[in-house]
């Protein structure tokens, strides 16, 4: 994410900018990434990603 | 005081150490070369402190990273909570690579990721897969380069816990496994010595080829190797990174050309010469 | 703590990156680690065009540090993306302080800058009401005694910190700058008054040159030291902020009207010391201020500069200083004595037979 982007130009970038990344693998399955939110889905399903305990 | 510093690669850590027990112990975990007096030639990644402080209550050994304190623990536990103290560094701070929680290893350039939960039998799984030949890059961290999305190895101890100790004492005797401490937070932890290549190799990057979540079952009959479709390798390598959240974007792209690059399984066992033999067709 | 290598830098980065040696380094990135200033110096660096000029390693860890950072950024403007139906129906203004306001402006002081709140100023009248809203929003303060709680809303400026059940965010929501308790009586009518539009959302921000005076007034009135350092860097950046935007005189202006001008007086001094800061120069030349309190700048500069016990004996100082200033010596021996009277209560209440905790 560019530091000089202010808030108000990223609320304008939501609301015109495709936020949404995919990748498409080779055995047909794919996963997608909302730039709005940073939460990652496979498609097909609502599973979300989360961090894992540190020690 | 005895202060030194760890030249383990990627990350250096120098030790304001006040215990010549701890100096004693990691002289018998790590190579010589790679435990030094601090060098004030170099920069360190990371900056340790183990202190001995009067409050403590039988455990006067704090160990902290400037103000963040991580832990105290008494003079016997200081080997297990100096480890960690390491890897609590690696973990918060660094974003300079994807990292997962896995283990590694490597044969022909190419690179084995077994991410998994405590009591999987990862740990187990590793030590195995290193005595029996493959370059350990590191039990605990996988580490991917977020440029060249090569895996970066992390070589250090294995780190052993419980009955994984004794069974790899009684599989193999004449692995050197050093610093068991009983009464841990995990119970009694030992450390397996990486095996002379793995630790000449601790530069040598490898090309991620496989990925593996083991799950030991000791109610298992047979052995199961079943293949996880790459988007569920994918978001269970996500739930397991470290960072990945952190690294947002960057993080999902990095993440999909790794996954672009293996093929990934589920293995189920029991018995872990099976697993090994499965382990050994497969790759 | 002392962070001697990190005000160097930040006094002089070009001179710092030539004269450093590998262990200034390892002392460096380790203060920066501890201040949270990592994803700062990064920034100071690209902007001055001197990342080729620093060790690899050096500039890894800043990279890092950056990541961290952006995180932080697109996190906070998604927070306040949530909360702009909250506030788009409020007749009165919201306006966001310190860090939330630096970075929804992208002012230079909030490049690479960390994040552990938001802090929220709305006008006391209405703090009850913005409250109730975020409860409904899934908001919720946190377990506490009543006796804390009473202190947060009768006699601090906020009300006890509110944290979202699932996102974890901390709203910190004020209805002033500085505590109520406190016998100067700082009128912030004007942050009201001045304060500047944010373009599609609800939330306004204060004037640069309030957002100086509120961070030197924070700076001079608190009894805390951790964060010191910090806090000093952040000044400078936003006293050059209210330069770069011609709001220095108007700044020595109201500094006059809130009366806190000892506080910006005081801030100059330290700045013009310790980064040989131009506007801050400038401003100690003007004949609107008063001196600057010698003893209390001296005390702040031996606290970041000092010989360690030095330090550690001002910051003992700074903390008897913090806690009168904060509170009229009436309020202070109320709370003093009702602390542990109310301890005492609940203690008594759990063994009382027929009560239910």
């Amino acid at each position: 994410m560019d530091v000089t982007l202010s808030y108000a130009a990223w609320l304008s970038q939501q609301a015109t900018d495709d936020n949404t990344l995919t990748a498409l693998f080779d055995d047909a399955s794919s996963v997608l990434f909302s730039k709005q939110d940073h939460e990652t889905h496979l498609v097909g399903t609502a599973t979300e990603a989360k961090e894992p305990d540190v020690d | 005081m005895t202060d030194f510093a760890i030249h383990t690669a990627p990350f250096s850590v120098l030790v304001a150490n006040h215990s010549n027990k701890l100096t004693a112990a990691l002289a018998e975990l790590y190579p010589a070369e790679l435990i030094t007096r601090p060098n004030p030639q170099l920069i360190y990644d990371f900056c340790l402190q183990v202190q001995r402080k009067w409050a403590g209550w039988g455990r006067p050994f704090h160990v902290s990273s400037g103000d963040q304190h991580f832990r105290m623990t008494d003079s016997a536990q200081l080997v297990p909570v100096f480890e960690w103290g390491v890897n609590w560094c690696v973990a918060s701070y660094q974003h300079q690579f994807l990292a997962i929680h896995a283990a590694v290893l490597e044969r022909d350039g190419k690179a084995l990721i077994m991410p998994a939960p405590p009591g999987s039998g990862k740990s187990t799984l590793c030590a195995v897969l290193m005595q029996e030949g493959w370059r350990l890059l590191s039990d605990e961290m996988c580490l991917v380069d977020l440029v060249s999305g090569a895996i970066v190895p992390y070589v250090r101890p294995v780190s052993l816990k419980n009955q994984s100790l004794t069974l790899l004492q009684s599989w193999y005797p004449q692995a050197q496994i050093r610093q068991i401490t009983a009464g841990t937070t995990k119970g009694t932890v030992g450390y397996m010595l990486p095996s002379k290549h793995s630790w000449a190799g601790m530069q040598q990057t490898a090309t991620a080829a496989w990925v593996i979540f083991p799950q030991y079952n000791a109610a298992q009959q047979q052995l199961t190797l079943s293949k996880v479709s790459q988007a569920d390798a994918f978001m269970h390598l996500a739930n397991n990174s470290f960072n990945y959240a952190v690294l947002a974007e960057q993080g999902f792209i990095s993440l999909s050309r790794l996954t672009e690059q293996i093929d990934a399984y589920r293995l189920e066992y029991a018995c872990i010469e099976q697993a090994l033999s499965e382990l050994n067709k497969l790759c | 703590m002392l962070s001697s290598q990190l005000l160097a830098f930040f006094a002089s980065p070009a001179e710092f990156v030539q004269q450093a040696t590998p262990q200034q380094w390892t002392t460096f990135l380790q203060q920066a680690r501890q201040q949270g200033l990592t994803a700062r110096f990064y920034y100071v660096l690209q902007t001055k065009q001197l990342l080729d000029q620093v060790p690899l390693q050096v500039k890894l860890h800043g990279e890092s540090g950056a990541r961290y950072a952006q995180k932080q950024q697109h996190s906070l403007y998604a927070e306040l993306q949530q909360l702009e139906s909250l506030f788009a129906v409020a007749d009165y203004p919201c306006l966001l302080l310190k860090g939330a306001a630096y970075r929804t402006q992208a002012l230079a002081v909030s490049f690479g800058r960390l994040f552990s709140d938001i802090d929220i100023l709305v006008p006391a009248a209405q703090l009850r009401h913005v409250r109730d809203r975020l409860f409904f929003y899934g908001f919720r303060e946190a377990q506490m005694t009543d006796y804390d709680r009473d202190y947060y809303l009768n006699w601090s400026h906020q009300n006890p910190p509110l944290q979202h059940y699932q996102r974890g965010t901390v709203i910190d929501l004020h209805h002033h700058i500085y505590p109520t308790a406190s016998a100067r009586t700082i009128d912030i009518t004007p942050l009201f008054t001045y304060a500047v539009n944010v373009p599609g959302s609800a939330f306004k921000v204060p004037a640069s040159a309030h957002l100086f005076i509120h961070a030197a007034v924070h700076l001079f009135y608190q009894e805390e030291t951790h964060k010191l350092t910090k806090d000093v860097i952040d000044l400078n950046d936003l006293l050059l902020e209210v330069q770069h935007q011609k709001q220095l005189d108007f700044m020595l202006e109201q500094a006059a009207r809130m009366s806190v001008q000892s506080a910006v007086i005081n801030a100059c001094w330290i700045l013009s010391k310790l980064f040989k800061n131009g506007a801050a120069q400038a401003a100690l030349h003007s004949f609107a201020l008063p001196r600057h309190q010698p003893l209390v700048c001296n005390l702040l500069l031996t606290m970041l500069q000092g010989q360690p016990a030095r330090a550690w004996f001002a910051r003992q100082l700074w903390f008897v200083r913090g806690h009168s200033l904060k509170m009229r010596w009436q309020v202070l021996v109320y709370h003093s004595l009702a602390k542990p009277a109310s301890g005492m209560q609940r203690w008594l209440r759990r063994w009382l037979p027929g009560h239910k905790s």
